[in-house]
């Protein structure tokens, strides 16, 4: 990535361009609900483990999708991993540095910036634009004093408002020109990773595609790594180069977009693509691609977590929790089910994921 | 069967007038499914609103008519209304929490309708929210009958809604984006409850949506609403492979396809219009790339083009024309691909 | 720089927005000159703010002047409203009097507010056990009775003004603490302070430029009935006996002086109650006023 020099909001170079930029190991984050006394009553755990055990690995200059329906964790992870929740367990690493979980430094914490979903409550009402990203650039001595005005007034041509905008405050813009405004915030200070959690669910459909095509147009020029969470297969599929698919709490699969697509091997991402509603005016059986109802997360089931909603659950799948493996004839695409792959089941292909891409 | 004619509803606000439906006729002949498209202040939400009588106090229908089995229920009394709603109209909202009652077991919710309508005793009433509990698919519902809304998951909550909208047997259910806060499999559940209940039942649905795949999915015709007015009606398929309208071809590819990757999305420019003061002639022209002079005098009519296709555009040809062409570049970059994969697989070979 | 394709408004100069968006901005602004609560309410507190303040010019007397061969008068061109019991001149000491009374109100009402603001803020953003250990104090206050503290208090500090804002305070903050801390805790799920502790920014600059003006209407709302009350307490406090003392005019005093000739000269106990009666039912004006004006949900 040589054009640097003319984009203001480039992230500097790697140490060591081929180790992943973001590296989290069995990351766990929990929260501890209510009285333990209720809990107790109800023979409930009182502990969400919200995410539970995950392994990611995100390349430089990649743009990674994170997807799952409500209760998979993947608005949790995606805080955690910006540093806005503690983790209870395991380790993120950003370019080879451990980062801390509770209070990064600020020079951690600029490397990872967050766009909020609800572009309605993401931006302070009170301050205008400039005001907002005068204050970050001054905290954090991004630019020296005298260009802050001007490097301002660059971001918001990245994202496409003019200057006027600096002068101006939130309830004058709308829903689209708020989320490039958060755009235009996260990527002031030179972010090495943008976390995107659900861009576009807010917007309307045609706002929706000026958005994506943005941040499209941003990864290519800057360089950008994305991590885009969604529950929308379609923006993924236009937006990013590889997919991990979340279940309450673990990510049961990933693979290259195109691989995920065209072969899917977990059920619950065969039961998720084919869920979704298609402009193809087929006829199509009454019966539903994933029946039933998530387990509630504070009730996770034993062995593997999908097989009380799964059509082809095993006794093994009660006793066993199958974890993420990768392919043996492509080591880029891993899933979590005893019988991926082609597998008979009980007998893993091969060990436990250690080299994932 | 229900029939709007040309209704007009506005809003007072401390704006000015706003004109949220602004002449819009409908037609949902019985057993059929009618999908009602548009982006949040199309007026969707509320010309099912006006239909049901449930408009917010600052809203009013100024003229128009919404005749159901041939009875205008624009004008009617509080009374006379109430006859309607629960019995041979019925609405699910978007939000099952709050259109639900967190004080009151799901069960009763159920059989308050036959009981209040039907004057069905409370045995009888029991015995048939049971059975519609069986019919949406909750499981148990000898248990469930006695459970709180807060016990369901929102899949759950929007199946108890199906369950008293059906439960004294409407002739019309309008659904006003039933499925938008449901997560994807869920709201696959739903859909396909729905589109079984209006294929097996003969009621018809009024469905409210922004999302065209969703009405694919259940709808067999749609109208496109646009800044208070319909500007494109027919059978959906047809609309949504052949728009005849610059704004539904807009929300066509605007859409991210979950089947196809387009290389680049196309945005509809500019934002919707003031509904207060909207623009004069043709409402879509600012943001129309086949604007004509003419689009800025005249408010075209909804017109019939094809049988069953009407559109409100005066140059809805171009359309077909930006299509065709959109098809063309396609099918030679697919050539070109498949020419360069035959010369790779050539190559391979050798 | 390459073409980074951006399909939005030509010119997609930020500030239009949704047509009709900038015109309910102005409109909003508008809006405060015609609320009809909020204006009387400025209006009735603007003209007794604006008398007290234009006293000497209103009146030659001193109000601490005594005419003892003038006592007790009644309405007249050269004593407006008469004088009381020591010859002083009733109107004279009703606007001297409204001097001291609005200035200690209001300040009786800043100290709280200040006070209340930063430890509700404090327990409602940190949370956990400075949270508990605050609203605990708050508990212990709230279960006393206003009046009975401030003046169980005034009476331990002894008399004067500086005891009366002392005793306000401590038992006057713990309302503005629960109003800002409830607040708070509301805002601070917001996505913007999300995005600014994303951002690297401290807690101290969060909660002082991000959150705070986003929940000090609130309390203002509450100071307005709240100046209203320590008008009363005050006055109730200098009828006592407590809190401002003689021969410092003021309305508490003049209406205690005056009870003992209530079926004689009913001026000197009447108006002065009437000038706390006014002054509360404008103060109350406002306060509604602004609570319209300031209700969530108008922008």
């Amino acid at each position: 990535m040589t054009a640097q020099p003319a984009s203001p909001a480039a992230p500097p170079p790697p140490a060591d361009p081929d180790a992943p930029l973001l590296d989290a190991r069995d990351l766990s984050v929990s929260f501890s609900l209510g009285s333990a006394l209720v809990a107790r009553m109800r023979h409930e755990s009182r502990v969400l483990h919200a995410v539970d055990g995950v392994d990611l690995r995100i390349k430089r200059g990649e743009a990674l999708a994170l997807v799952g329906e409500s209760g998979s964790g993947k608005s949790t992870l995606a805080r955690a991993l910006a540093g806005l929740l503690p983790p209870n367990q395991g380790e993120i690493r950003l370019d080879g540095k451990p980062l801390r979980g509770r209070r990064r430094s600020r020079a951690d914490q600029r490397k990872i910036q967050m766009v909020f979903q609800d572009p309605y409550s993401s931006l302070n009402p009170r301050l205008t634009v400039g005001g907002m990203l005068h204050e970050l650039l001054r905290v954090h001595h991004v630019v020296p004093r005298s260009e802050v005005k001007s490097y301002s007034r660059e971001l918001l041509s990245l994202v496409g408002l003019g200057e006027e905008a600096l002068q101006a405050y939130p309830r004058q813009f709308s829903g689209g020109q708020r989320q490039r405004v958060a755009i235009a915030r996260a990527l002031a200070l030179r972010p090495e990773l943008l976390v995107a959690d659900e861009p576009v669910s807010a917007l309307d459909v045609s706002v929706q595609a000026t958005i994506l095509n943005l941040l499209q147009d941003l990864q290519a020029e800057l360089g950008l790594t994305l991590l885009l969470i969604s529950h929308n297969l379609a923006v993924v599929r236009h937006l990013c180069d590889r997919i991990a698919v979340m279940y309450l709490g673990r990510i049961i699969e990933v693979a290259p977009t195109e691989t995920l697509f065209a072969s899917p091997q977990h059920p619950y991402t065969i039961g998720l693509l084919a869920a979704i509603p298609r402009m193809t005016f087929s006829e199509e059986g009454d019966a539903p691609a994933v029946t039933g109802d998530p387990p509630s997360p504070l009730n996770i089931p034993s062995g593997c977590r999908f097989r009380t909603r799964c059509p082809i659950a095993q006794p093994i799948c009660e006793q066993e929790d199958p974890a993420l493996t990768a392919s043996t004839g492509d080591p880029a695409h891993s899933a979590a089910c005893h019988f991926a792959f082609g597998r008979a089941g009980g007998a893993p292909a091969a060990a436990p994921a250690p080299s994932q891409p | 069967m229900l029939q709007v004619s040309d209704l007009h509803v506005r809003i007072g606000s401390r704006r000015g007038v706003v004109r949220a439906v602004d002449g819009v006729s409908l037609e949902v002949p019985q057993g059929e499914a009618v999908g009602l498209v548009g982006e949040s202040g199309s007026g969707k939400s509320m010309t099912l609103k006006a239909v049901l009588g449930v408009l917010p106090p600052e809203a009013k229908v100024i003229s128009g008519e919404v005749l159901l089995d041939g009875r205008n229920l624009v004008g009617l009394s509080h009374a006379e209304l109430n006859k309607v709603r629960g019995t041979k109209l019925a609405m699910i909202f978007q939000e099952p929490m709050s259109a639900l009652n967190p004080v009151m077991r799901v069960g009763r919710q159920i059989a308050e309708g036959p009981q209040v309508h039907l004057g069905m005793n409370r045995a009888k009433a029991t015995e048939r929210a049971l059975d519609l509990m069986r019919r949406v698919g909750i499981p148990d519902p000898e248990r469930r009958f006695r459970a709180f809304p807060h016990e369901f998951s929102g899949g759950m909550r929007q199946r108890v809604m199906i369950a008293m909208a059906l439960s004294c047997e409407p002739e019309v259910i309008l659904c006003d984006e039933p499925t938008t806060a449901l997560d994807v499999t869920i709201q696959d559940q739903i859909l396909r409850l729905l589109a079984k209940l209006c294929r097996e039942s003969g009621v018809s649905l009024v469905f409210v949506t922004h999302d065209l795949p969703v009405v694919a999915q259940v709808c067999q015709r749609l109208a496109v609403m646009y800044a208070g007015q319909v500007v494109e009606q027919g059978v959906v398929r047809e609309v949504l492979t052949e728009p005849r309208h610059p704004y539904t071809l807009g929300l066509v590819r605007s859409a991210p396809d979950v089947d196809q990757v387009r290389s680049s999305l196309v945005a509809i420019p500019g934002s919707p219009p003031s509904l207060v003061t909207p623009p004069a002639g043709c409402r879509f022209h600012p943001r129309c790339k086949f604007a004509e002079e003419d689009c800025l005098v005249t408010e075209p009519p909804l017109r019939l083009i094809s049988p069953g296709h009407a559109t409100a555009c005066l140059h809805h040809e171009r359309c077909a024309e930006s299509l065709r062409a959109e098809r063309a570049e396609i099918a030679a970059a697919k050539d070109g691909a498949a020419h360069t994969e035959t010369a790779h697989a050539e190559e391979a070979e050798r | 720089m390459s073409a980074v394709t951006i399909t939005d408004t030509p010119g997609a100069g930020g500030t239009p927005p949704e047509a009709g968006t900038a015109q309910r901005v102005r409109t909003r602004r508008a809006q405060w000159y015609k609320q009809p609560a909020l204006m009387a309410g400025l209006v009735i507190v603007g003209l007794i703010l604006l008398a007290c303040i234009a006293a000497p010019l209103l009146t030659p007397y001193n109000p601490n002047t005594q005419d003892l061969n003038n006592t007790l008068a009644g309405f007249s061109s050269k004593h407006w409203l008469g004088t009381d019991q020591l010859g002083r001149d009733t109107f004279t000491r009703l606007l001297y009097g409204g001097r001291v009374d609005l200035r200690v109100a209001f300040l009786a009402v800043l100290f709280p507010f200040v006070l209340g603001t930063i430890l509700g803020s404090i327990s409602g953003y940190f949370g956990g056990w400075v949270d508990t250990i605050i609203m605990r104090i708050v508990d212990i206050v709230v279960a006393f009775p206003f009046f009975v503290l401030v003046i169980a208090l005034v009476f331990v500090l002894g008399n004067g003004e500086r005891s009366i804002y002392v005793a306000i305070t401590l038992v006057g903050w713990v309302s503005y603490a629960r109003i800002t801390r409830g607040e708070i805790l509301v805002a601070k799920r917001q996505e913007y302070v999300l995005a600014a502790q994303s951002g690297g920014l401290g807690h101290l600059r969060i909660m002082g430029r991000h959150l705070m003006p986003n929940v000090i209407s609130q309390g203002i709302i509450y100071g307005m009935s709240d100046i209203v009350q320590d008008i009363l307490a005050i006055v109730t406090l200098s009828y006592l006996g407590l809190g401002i003392q003689p021969p410092t005019a003021d309305w508490g005093t003049m209406i205690s002086d005056g009870q003992n000739f209530l079926t004689t000269h009913w001026q000197l106990t009447t108006i002065p109650g009437l000038a706390v009666v006014a002054t509360g039912f404008g103060l109350s004006l406002i306060g509604d006023g602004l609570a319209d004006l300031l209700r969530p949900g108008q922008s």
